[in-house]
């Protein structure tokens, strides 16, 4: 997809995903843990951390850091 | 397995006990800090060796920072996913600092796509006339709201971040501002363009559906 047409269609989602309230990335980096243990419990972090998953479905940045924190957990916790 | 206590009364009583939960941590954060290297592409020029050097350096680094926080950990997780969280922090930044140390918001503005670009773009069509008329439309509101309701600097930082790739903790440095104000500034951006989705009348769901193709 040509950039212009992507940049739109992320911006609409992104948009449309966003409250009026919205914790930071702060706050997200410092529960990210917690977020990650519970999905790796079988839970549902989406429920339980709400906020949370919200950032991280309209913050690129974090969203990164979350799956390369998963990555590495489970890579960690395989050959233990 | 060490249990969080375990590790917490290991790691803060000098001795032998504490030398090998440092050692158990070292490599319980490397191993993880190697799986995700070997998923990033733009690494995938380094050897193997240069890898694990890359990895162990990094570690390292970060062993000191979870000691010098240790009294930070509340419990919440394993002791070991808060552990490896600082680690893999720690080398993001860096990986990230080291991609953009040489690149200014100037270069990044002139490099890449431009606004200009966005705003002179049609969409796509859609399977039908209906759809197709309710994509122009959807479409036209987010370029008058890019064109006229954004401010210069939230059009910039839209640009930088969502046109352009830039991870916002650079676009801050480069602005000489923090995410945090970053952050408020794209979220601001982001309530106004949808206020003025929604009132084009159409469900969410659906103007989601009308751009998934």
């Amino acid at each position: 997809m040509e950039r212009s047409t992507e940049f739109v269609h992320n911006l609409i989602q992104l948009s449309l995903r966003s409250r009026e309230t919205e914790i930071g990335c702060e706050a997200c980096e410092s529960a990210l843990d917690q977020y990650v243990d519970l999905l790796l419990a079988g839970e549902n972090p989406e429920q339980v951390m709400p906020a949370l998953a919200q950032h991280l479905s309209v913050c690129a940045c974090c969203h990164s850091e979350y799956e390369a924190l998963l990555v590495a957990v489970i890579a960690a916790a395989e050959k233990e | 397995m060490r249990t969080n206590e375990q590790w917490l009364t290991e790691l803060n009583t000098p001795g032998v006990a504490h030398d090998a939960a440092l050692n158990d941590l070292r490599e319980f954060i490397l191993r993880g800090v190697m799986g995700y290297l070997h998923t990033r592409s733009d690494l995938a020029r380094l050897d193997g060796r240069d890898l694990a050097h890359l990895a162990q350096d990094m570690v390292q680094e970060a062993l000191i920072k979870i000691q010098a926080n240790i009294d930070s950990f509340q419990g919440k997780s394993k002791f070991t996913t808060w552990a490896t969280k600082i680690a893999i922090n720690h080398l993001i930044s860096e990986l990230r600092r080291r991609h953009w140390q040489n690149v200014s918001l100037q270069q990044v503005v002139e490099g890449g796509t431009t606004l200009e670009d966005v705003l002179a773009a049609e969409p796509t069509h859609a399977g039908n006339p209906s759809a197709s008329a309710e994509r122009q439309l959807v479409w036209q509101a987010v370029q008058s709201v890019l064109e006229n309701d954004l401010t210069d600097r939230q059009r910039q930082v839209l640009v930088a971040t969502q046109l352009n790739g830039v991870p916002m903790q650079e676009v801050a440095k480069m602005l000489n501002t923090n995410v945090n104000n970053l952050y408020k500034l794209l979220h601001d951006a982001r309530l106004k363009l949808k206020k003025t989705l929604l009132a084009q009348g159409l469900e969410p769901e659906y103007i989601l559906r009308l751009f998934s193709g």
